[in-house]
């Protein structure tokens, strides 16, 4: 195999394409952390008393947490006075009531990201909410959602125009003391995505967000809250990439997700943080936490990533299955190259009866990339006849990078069922060859392969983001092979 | 630190005892190690879902070299014929019977270690006992006296070498502490059949650290059965470390014990070893039994397979631990896990962990782990031939269990292990 | 020895079997045809105690006893044997090693002495040879990486061995190849006897031509809605189950629906 290791290092070398600096002024908050700078960025967004509140308890809880200490994680020290909690475009102040209002330069970010916001927004029938650093600045088919109900909007507004709704399901997934990275969000989140769709709605579009880091050593606090009502159906779909810095940046997302009676969320997200260049400097550390609340009997919670950026990804999109018949879902393609370091899985927590989940993940090592699949599978004494399969496997592209997987299984009712199978593989030399022989270069078999290994995760992706995942993937590859 | 690693520490020797020097320092560094780490806890990953409480609540307390063993009392009859027997009775060596065959060696620890035994120095050093976890090891090394050695002479087979461990009830709970250590000289042979069987009513713990070096193409087969009683702790350490094209193969079979933790851990050092680890846990009542097994493959051409199967009823608590390193440099490595379990009763629980880590290229590696009931397709073709449902169930959890005695090399002895499985072969509730 | 009466039966809430109603005598092979869908295994299931098979109406008496009041091992113990359509994979139970369990089981039941080892191994040569099939099933788990063929094969040879008075034989020829349909069906024949009733279940009328039964039935939507001899079977496969449908029924020249009447 050593013959190809030279079209794999061109590969592995290609720079990353979304790596550029927007020149907008920012309102930026200077770095450091304290209760100042909590009660100021909630001043800013004009918070009710109430959230000041909680956030400042969150502040509290936070002080009194360790910084967690991964078992396979290479990381350096993390100074949380060095960073900007608060950075808000300066056209803040008038802030774009459409598409045709948002600052010029900005969608042409967009434009250089790929994402040309109202074409795409037009041809797909996909309402963005995109968030450019911490604030939310452009939402389409905002008069199309309300007609049917649905409530697509920023978090700040919602604090605004929803309070009791936010106040209602807020930290109710995910509670402010759950872990370090959690907390801190909580204590300085500074704006994300808000959806409730009511009782027996199906969402008539699917909804999208894209994320963007852009200020220079700004973390990136957002949160999700999506809250489906008895019957309702909603597909959110959330892509993310951010400039290339040399300093590692930090983003520490919440997402809660809440499914009540017969609800079905979907949550794809395609993210491609800059993962540092191909000698490990810079990056995104990315800390997220992700989990559903199955709360009503035969709700259904899905979520797909496909991650191929940050330098470090760490996070566990979650389920707890508490109504009965529940089904959760977690379907993943993570890629790690040059010296990125992956660690990511799913927690199923199985409390109804009856309830279902599925794990596909697929994780493919190359460079000096580290990937790991961590999971659980929790099975509680009322879980009768709760079942779960979990298929976990792992790709090795090249001789120094690392594929490892850690499932915890814990099962304490007797009729419960749990399945767990792993593999680990690299592309055969035969494979390879057969590809060659019949005339395929070597680029194109090897996406060939890896897309086949990926496949079951992609169909479960809304048509144009597999398109868009699939194209991340080869440019996240592109020479890889040795 | 816990209020039993407290009492334990307190409990060590002042000093570094007698011996060489070398010994003496090792024995300090086990006993640094312990005053500063103490015991593990639920924090040391290892050790997540075994606590130790059950022990502190026992008042264990270390056993001095003072008390002498006495005769043993009521012991079970040995699972099998051997060669050469030995009787190891509160930790220490009680009494050798047999015949050993030519090439193969036995002494006393002590007796080893004031000889200075060529390699048993390098042995005893290597144990790895660097993690926060390792306090149970420290401890073993800070009291180094007792045990056993075991030496086959290069290009001997050392045919069938039997331990038989118990203790003896008293009023207090005793903490005994043992090292055994095998070396297996190039293209040696053994087959080592250990059997923990103490009298009822025992509440002492047995810490053992057993670890073998196998030469290149030596070959070394590995039977533990344990049946200890519900208030007995045994806390055990497996450390085989395997040069080129050296074959360990290993059969466990835990049937018995309260708190029982197995830390097996193969490092395949040479190339085209092979590590076969395979074991059965048939837990019932209170048990807790921990088995942790690891196999780091840092050459190339290795293979290993791991094949655990386990039943939990009552209130029992099972854990299994495997875990696959492949280290860089370590191609063309083939590791096979499977694990799978029954969960028999509501209050019972299965905790399970299959774990891989991979490192390097041109690798297969995969797992399997499952935890659930008995086919009911199978129970039912099972009654419409006649048998009752309670037959049907048995013979199934025994079949269950089969699968992992049937691969001993001597079915004689995988009969009468089976048996023994059927006779505490748990019910569904 | 047997005498189904207005038997009514459901599977998952839904009603499979409406009102069926057989009656078989000792030395007898009677067959039960029919389209997929029809109950043809449900009937089978039933009379063998599976759970999850529900009997809303009717009643079974075999030899003089309520069968559905009895649990799936007696019944087997009173005779019956179901050859299963799908025999499931045992892994880790040796086929020798089951087979003499049952049969120990059994004859336990009927106060007979149990067989040691010995005895019963000479049983099984004994058997093996009139069914003129190798031993290489013995040694083998239960059904495990098993064949189609080889999995029916092993139904018969256990058939053979427990000796039952009632043997429902399902679709014992779905799956099989010509020559493995023969070697089945003349391990049957063989087992053939006075004092042995069979109801031989199955879609196709092939089997019939190597075992030939007594009488014929035709099943569909739960009910018998025809009999006849042997040369139904023929009939049926000219013209296909569609006729039960378009009412055809009277068509056919076939003895009237024997109506068992209702205690």
């Amino acid at each position: 195999m050593t013959g190809n290791t030279s079209t794999i290092d061109t590969l592995v070398e290609q720079k990353y394409e979304h790596g550029f600096v927007t020149d907008i002024e920012s309102d930026t908050l200077p770095p450091g952390l304290s209760e100042d700078v909590i009660r100021g960025i909630s001043a800013r967004k004009k918070e009710p008393e109430w959230l000041l509140d909680w956030r400042l308890k969150a502040y509290a809880h936070w002080l009194e947490m360790e910084q967690p200490d991964w078992a396979h994680l290479n990381i350096d020290a993390i100074d949380f006075q060095d960073i900007s909690y608060f950075s808000a475009p300066k056209s803040d102040k008038d802030r774009p009531q459409s598409l045709d209002e948002v600052d010029p330069k900005l969608l042409e970010t967009y434009d250089k990201l790929g994402v040309p916001l109202h074409e795409r927004a037009r041809l797909a029938g996909v309402a963005v909410d995109a968030v450019f650093d911490s604030v939310s600045v452009g939402t389409t088919f905002k008069s199309e959602l309300k007609k049917a109900g649905v409530i697509f909007c920023s978090f700040s507004e919602a604090v605004q125009d929803h309070p009791e709704l936010v106040k209602k399901y807020l930290g109710s997934v995910v509670p402010q003391r759950d872990n370090f990275f959690a907390a801190l969000n909580c204590a300085v989140f500074t704006d994300g995505s808000f959806v409730f769709i009511p009782r027996g709605v199906r969402c008539p579009m699917e909804l999208s967000t894209y994320f963007r880091i852009n200020a220079a050593e700004t973390g990136q606090f957002e949160r999700t809250l999506i809250v489906a009502e008895p019957g309702s159906h909603v597909s959110y779909l959330e892509g993310c990439t951010a400039p290339m810095r040399d300093e590692n940046q930090l983003h520490a997302a919440v997402v809660e997700l809440v499914a009540l009676e017969d609800a079905n969320i979907k949550y794809s997200t395609v993210q491609n943080w800059y993962p540092g260049d191909e000698k490990g400097v810079g990056g995104i550390y990315n800390f997220v936490t992700k989990r559903g609340d199955c709360r009503g009997a035969r709700s259904r919670i899905s979520w797909t990533q496909v991650e191929t950026g940050s330098a470090i990804t760490w996070k566990y999109p979650s389920c707890v299955l508490r109504g009965d018949d529940s089904v959760g879902e977690f379907y993943s393609v993570a890629l790690t190259n040059n010296y990125q370091q992956a660690d990511t899985g799913t927690k199923m927590v199985h409390i109804g009866r009856n309830t279902r989940s599925k794990i596909i993940s697929k994780g493919i090592s190359a460079g000096r990339g580290q990937n790991a699949y961590r999971g659980l599978v929790r099975m509680t004494p009322p879980a009768e006849n709760a079942r779960n399969y979990t298929q976990c496997d792992s790709m090795l592209i090249g001789k120094s990078c690392g594929a490892h997987t850690f499932p915890y299984i814990e099962v304490r009712n007797p009729s419960a069922k749990v399945e767990h199978e792993a593999t680990t593989s690299r592309i055969g030399e035969d494979q390879l060859f057969y590809c060659l022989q019949r005339g395929i270069s070597e680029e194109d078999a090897v996406s060939m392969i890896v897309d086949g290994f990926c496949k079951q995760v992609f169909k479960e992706l809304p048509m144009e983001f597999a398109v868009e995942a699939k194209a991340l993937l080869e440019v996240s590859l592109e020479g890889a092979v040795g | 630190m816990s209020r039993l690693a407290t009492q334990l520490a307190a409990d060590l020797p002042g000093e570094s005892g007698s011996g060489l020097q070398w010994i003496r320092a090792l024995r300090d560094t086990g006993a640094r190690h312990f005053r500063k780490h103490g015991l593990p806890t639920r924090k040391d990953e290892a050790w997540k879902y075994t606590a130790l409480g059950v022990l502190e609540q026992g008042g264990l307390r270390l056993a001095t070299k003072t008390e002498p063993p006495s005769t043993p009392s009521s012991h079970s009859p040995p699972l099998a014929q051997a060669g050469f027997n030995l009787t190891m009775l509160d930790g220490q060596l009680l009494q050798q019977s047999g015949t050993p065959r030519a090439g193969l060696t036995v002494l006393s620890l002590a007796d080893a270690l004031s000889k200075d035994i060529n390699g048993l120095q390098v042995l005893l050093e290597s144990l790895p006992q660097g993690n926060s976890g390792d306090g149970f090891s420290a401890l073993n090394t800070a009291t180094l006296d007792s045990g056993v050695l075991v030496h086959v002479a290069a290009g001997t087979d050392g045919g069938r070498l039997m331990i038989n461990w118990s203790t003896q009830a008293r009023e207090k709970s005793l903490l005994f502490n043992t090292r055994v250590c095998v070396i297996l000289e190039p293209d040696a042979r053994l087959e080592l059949l250990e059997q923990f069987e103490s009298p009822q009513g025992n509440s002492n713990t047995c810490n053992i650290v057993l670890q073998a070096d196998l030469g290149e193409n030596a070959d070394l087969q590995h039977i533990r059965f344990q049946q200890e009683s519900e208030g007995a702790g045994l806390i055990t350490r497996t450390e085989v470390s395997q040069q080129t094209d050296s074959e360990y193969a290993y059969f466990g079979f835990d049937l018995g014990g309260g708190l029982v933790r197995h830390d097996l851990h193969a490092t395949l050092l040479g190339s085209g070893a092979k590590s076969d680890l395979s074991g059965a846990y048939l837990l019932d009542g209170k048990r807790h039994v921990d088995n942790h097994a690891r196999v780091d493959h840092q050459a190339a051409g290795g293979f290993s397979e791991q094949f655990f199967r386990g039943v939990a009823s009552g209130s029992a608590k099972a854990i299994f631990n495997t875990a696959v390193c492949v280290h860089p440099g370590a191609d063309e490595t083939e590791a096979r896990q499977s694990n799978a379990n029954i969960l028999l009763s509501a209050k019972a629980e299965i905790n399970t962990k299959p774990e891989l880590e991979i490192y390097a290229d041109e690798v297969i590696a995969s797992h399997g782990a499952t935890v659930g009931q008995l086919d009911e397709q199978a129970v039912f073709y099972l009654r419409s031939r006649g048998l009752n449902e309670q037959e049907a169930r048995q013979l199934l959890t025994t079949a269950f269990c089969r699968s992992v005695s049937d691969r001993l090399r001597d079915p004689q002895l995988g009969e009468v292990i089976s048996q023994r499985m059927m006779d505490v072969m748990p019910q569904a509730e | 020895m047997l005498r189904i009466t207005n038997l009514h039966a459901r599977v998952a809430g839904k009603e499979i079997l409406k009102g069926l109603s057989l009656e078989l005598k000792a030395g007898e092979i009677h067959a039960i045809m029919g389209p997929n869908g029809a109950g043809k295994s449900t009937l089978g299931n039933v009379l063998a105690g599976r759970e999850g098979y529900e009997v809303t109406d009717g009643e079974v008496i075999f030899n003089g006893k309520n069968l559905l009041e009895l649990e799936p091992e007696e019944r087997a113990c009173e005779g019956v044997f179901l050859a299963f359509q799908y025999p499931v994979e045992i892994p880790g139970v040796n086929n020798t090693y089951f087979l003499r369990a049952a049969l120990n089981a059994q004859r336990k039941y009927r106060g007979e002495e149990i067989l040691d080892s010995v005895g019963f191994l000479r049983l099984v040569r004994e058997k093996l040879k009139i069914l003129n099939i190798g031993d290489e099933l013995l040694h083998r788990a239960v059904n495990e990486g098993f064949s189609g063929g080889e999995k029916k094969r092993n139904e018969i040879f256990q058939m053979a061995v427990l000796e039952p008075s009632l043997a429902i034989l399902d679709e014992t020829d779905s799956g099989l190849d010509i020559d493995a349909l023969k070697t089945v069906a003349e391990g049957v024949n063989r087992l053939r006897s006075k004092d042995r009733g069979m109801i031989v279940v199955t879609h196709y009328q092939r089997l019939l031509d190597h075992i030939v039964p007594d009488r014929v039935h035709v099943l569909a939507d739960g009910q018998l809605v025809a009999t006849g001899g042997a040369d139904l079977a023929l009939k049926l496969e000219e013209q296909g189950y569609a006729w039960l449908e378009d009412g055809g029924i009277q068509t056919l020249n076939t003895d009237p629906v024997k109506q068992t009447a209702n205690p």
